[in-house]
């Protein structure tokens, strides 16, 4: 095999490879194109009353005629969308820090003790992940809105969404634990530490790689939430990210789109970077948790 | 009259603690038998239905009394009243409605109060009291039998035993059972009753349909109904097109999904490839963006007179589509969307399990003679498989149940032919409000689900060794 042969057979690779590149990024560069374009619209450019093809081509690339910030200062001018991105960072905040602890503590258990209906825990814990949506949804929003009358509440939500986020994080923190030596444990538990000391005092220190994945995977599971969001949120005023920029473009009234586009970019560029960084641990653990146990 | 109350008050008291006295008595001899057990429950469950009787007779009386001093009050004050003023109380039945707006009944069409009225509301109170009573009883029947055979010994010992191990749970554990597992239970329960938003707030009890709810939506096998003319039209509210829109949805989504994340995998996995970390991020950004986002820009990318792809087709010369007016078309936008998101996913699963492939075992296999093709069939797809056969279990119980991009790309347009199980089971309880049927709905696709995972993990034994 020659080297020629191969970088001819790599061309067409690297045409394959661009055109699904310009397939992925396309959708992103529109939102950012909708964003900064001024416009509530979804044209990028007026189109003359008989278009050619090189008006009509103009209309597809992913590029305004005018790049303005108008739409990000009147999002959070004109709208209350800052409101929302706050209502936001605080379940998901409250989220994350619930998600954790109680992800890290029972992790522990399934990790380092032997005890009866060990392994029937840890299954229901699977077997949840399976439970539709909808049918715990009516129940929930029994529950939650009419006898804890927690609705339009921040409380509700993240109750929900930290509960929502326990059985992967257990896995996944369990999987993690399973790899740090108990040697480490025996020693301490020798000069007389008690469970909640060694939990505390050896294991969350040495762990912090993986609580930091759990903590981003309770927080994006709160940040990106829809449903939940939506059926328990009544109020405007208490709308998170999510039910806020669908309520740009998603009823019968007008289509806010350049709204809808300045406030994704600014709800989903944290979290994309910080996907995009640690993608790798989110990965590991899904795979480590799902093949071995 | 108070005093004479408060005599009467007592006596159902007095009996509900003498009974609760003799079975507190027998239980301390819980280990001489069972037989003494069960006497002493039915006289706790006996004296507790004297108590119940007692007290709820009292309650009539008391409800008799209220009624009247009511209507004299309202009588009374005309000015306040003006219903009653304007001589429509001659006729009660108007204005003697219970919470639901139910005829009750306790007044005559002279407008006097008749007491059997009440005292048969109060009859049937004390009956569904009494079903409480038997349900509790069993219960206690069935703990006490716990307690008796030394069971709850064994669990307490396990309890005190595994202290620490249950002490770290028990947070988790709480919140899943309140939040995850009893709502589950519930919602089962919902599913044999006929609740609906105009009837939650009463009991489950009086609601209860048995199988209706499963027999109306499995039944359903009109999924073509004949038009006038003659021509056969799809019906889209049945329960088999949604489940057979479901499954087109699944298997077209997931096959994508891994044949387009396995080719492109094994394309990044070439050694001399130039711009590879470029690419390789570039392809990972879909799986970034948040979903409902996704959802909402290529709702806007297959807008009819704005929207790009449009644009994109009358370039070639197309005539603009209406795309969420047929349902194939339709079903196109929807599979568009969730294969854009879902392909980096499977690429990047993928990649790391070719990473993690030893080049000894290729190199022995060119040794042994083995070409190409055979390479691959015999090395890679075995060496993927550990990895590819959960991701692609998770990624069918996730695309069986995506609902953003469902709900709000098509929003199952055309007249509900693009829902999914899922999105279905969403509308009929939170448009249709009708949740013990959107509830028996939900445990159909649990079902499903289950009987899925069930048969996955006996053909790759997924979660073995836990």
């Amino acid at each position: 095999m020659s080297r020629r042969t191969d970088s001819v057979g790599h061309i067409w690779l690297h045409v394959f490879l661009l055109v699904m590149v310009v397939i992925t990024t396309y959708p992103i560069l529109w939102v950012l194109s909708v964003a900064f374009s001024g416009q509530q619209g979804l044209a990028f450019a007026d189109l003359p009353a008989d278009p050619g093809v090189w008006d009509r081509l103009r209309a597809i690339v992913p590029w305004p005629e005018t790049i303005t910030w108008v739409n990000f200062k009147d999002v959070f001018s004109q709208q209350p969308f800052g409101r929302w991105l706050l209502n936001s960072a605080l379940v998901a905040g409250a989220t994350t820090i619930a998600g954790v602890f109680l992800a890290s503590t029972a992790g522990y258990a399934f990790s380092r003790f032997r005890f009866p209906g060990r392994r029937a825990g840890m299954m229901s814990f699977l077997i949840s992940q399976m439970f539709p949506g909808t049918l715990t949804l009516v129940p929930l929003y029994i529950i939650i809105v009419q006898w804890m009358e927690l609705g339009s509440n921040f409380l509700g939500l993240i109750l929900l969404y930290s509960t929502t986020a326990i059985p992967f994080c257990v896995w996944n923190l369990k999987g993690y634990f399973d790899t740090i030596p108990i040697e480490l444990e025996e020693s301490a538990k020798m000069d007389g530490a008690g469970p909640v000391t060694i939990f505390y005092r050896i294991i969350l220190p040495l762990s912090k790689p993986a609580i930091a994945v759990t903590a981003l995977f309770s927080f994006m599971t709160a940040w990106n939430e829809f449903v939940l969001a939506l059926t328990i949120m009544d109020k405007e005023t208490m709308y998170t990210a999510p039910v806020g920029l669908r309520f740009f473009v998603g009823g019968y009234a007008e289509q806010q789109w350049g709204y809808f586009a300045a406030g994704s970019i600014v709800a989903a560029l944290p979290v994309m970077i910080l996907f995009l960084v640690l993608q790798r641990y989110l990965i590991s653990g899904l795979t480590a948790g799902a093949v071995k146990g | 009259m108070p005093a004479a109350t408060a005599g009467m008050g007592l006596l159902p008291w007095l009996v509900a603690l003498a009974c609760l006295a003799v079975f507190l008595v027998s239980a301390i001899f819980v280990r001489q038998g069972f037989l003494p057990l069960l006497l002493a429950l039915v006289i706790l469950v006996a004296g507790l239905w004297i108590h119940a009787a007692l007290s709820m007779d009292r309650l009539g009386d008391q409800r008799v009394a209220v009624e009247s001093t009511l209507r004299d009050k309202a009588l009374s004050l005309p000015d306040l009243l003006p219903v009653v003023a304007d001589g429509v109380q001659d006729d009660p039945a108007i204005w003697d409605r219970g919470k639901f707006g139910d005829p009750r009944g306790w007044f005559n069409a002279a407008g006097d109060l008749d007491e059997t009225g009440i005292r048969a509301d109060q009859a049937q109170q004390l009956s569904r009291f009494g079903t409480a009573a038997m349900v509790l009883g069993l219960l206690a029947v069935i703990l006490l039998y716990w307690v008796a055979s030394g069971w709850a010994n064994r669990t307490w010992g396990a309890l005190v035993n595994h202290r620490n191990a249950y002490g770290f749970v028990l947070p988790a554990m709480i919140g899943m059972i309140v939040l995850v597992f009893f709502p589950f239970a519930y919602g089962v329960l919902l599913s044999f009753t006929g609740q609906t938003l105009y009837n939650v707030n009463q009991p489950l009890y009086d609601l209860f349909v048995g199988f209706d709810n499963y027999v109306q939506i499995l039944k359903d096998f009109n999924v073509f109904t004949t038009a006038e003319d003659g021509s056969r039209i799809i019906n889209f509210q049945s329960f088999y097109w949604t489940l057979g829109f479901t499954l087109l949805w699944t298997v077209s989504n997931v096959t994508i999904g891994v044949s387009l994340g396995l080719l492109l995998a094994l394309i990044l996995n070439i050694k001399r490839l130039a711009f590879k970390p470029i690419y390789r991020i570039l392809l990972i950004l879909p799986w970034a963006v948040p979903n409902y986002i996704t959802a909402l820009i290529w709702k806007g990318m297959f807008h009819k007179q704005f929207g790009v792809i449009n644009q994109m087709i009358m370039i070639c010369g197309g005539e603009p589509v209406a795309w969420f007016d047929g349902w194939l078309t339709s079903f196109f936008a929807v599979l568009m969307t969730n294969a854009w998101l879902s392909f980096p996913f499977m690429m990047v699963v993928s990649l790391g399990a070719l990473q993690s492939i030893s080049a000894d075992l290729y190199e022995a296999a060119r040794v042994d003679g083995a070409d190409k093709w055979q390479q691959f069939r015999f090395v890679t797809l075995p060496s993927l498989k550990p990895a590819l056969v959960p991701a692609v279990i998770l990624s069918v119980v996730w695309t069986f149940n995506m609902f953003n991009i469902i709900y709000l790309v098509s929003q199952g347009e055309p007249a509900n032919a693009t829902e999914i199980l899922i999105t279905r089971a969403y509308k009929l309880a939170f448009e249709q409000y009708q949740y013990g049927y959107a509830a028996a709905y939900s445990v159909v696709i649990f079902i499903i689900l289950l009987a899925y995972g069930i048969w996955q993990n006996r053909t790759t034994k997924a979660t073995e060794g836990i």
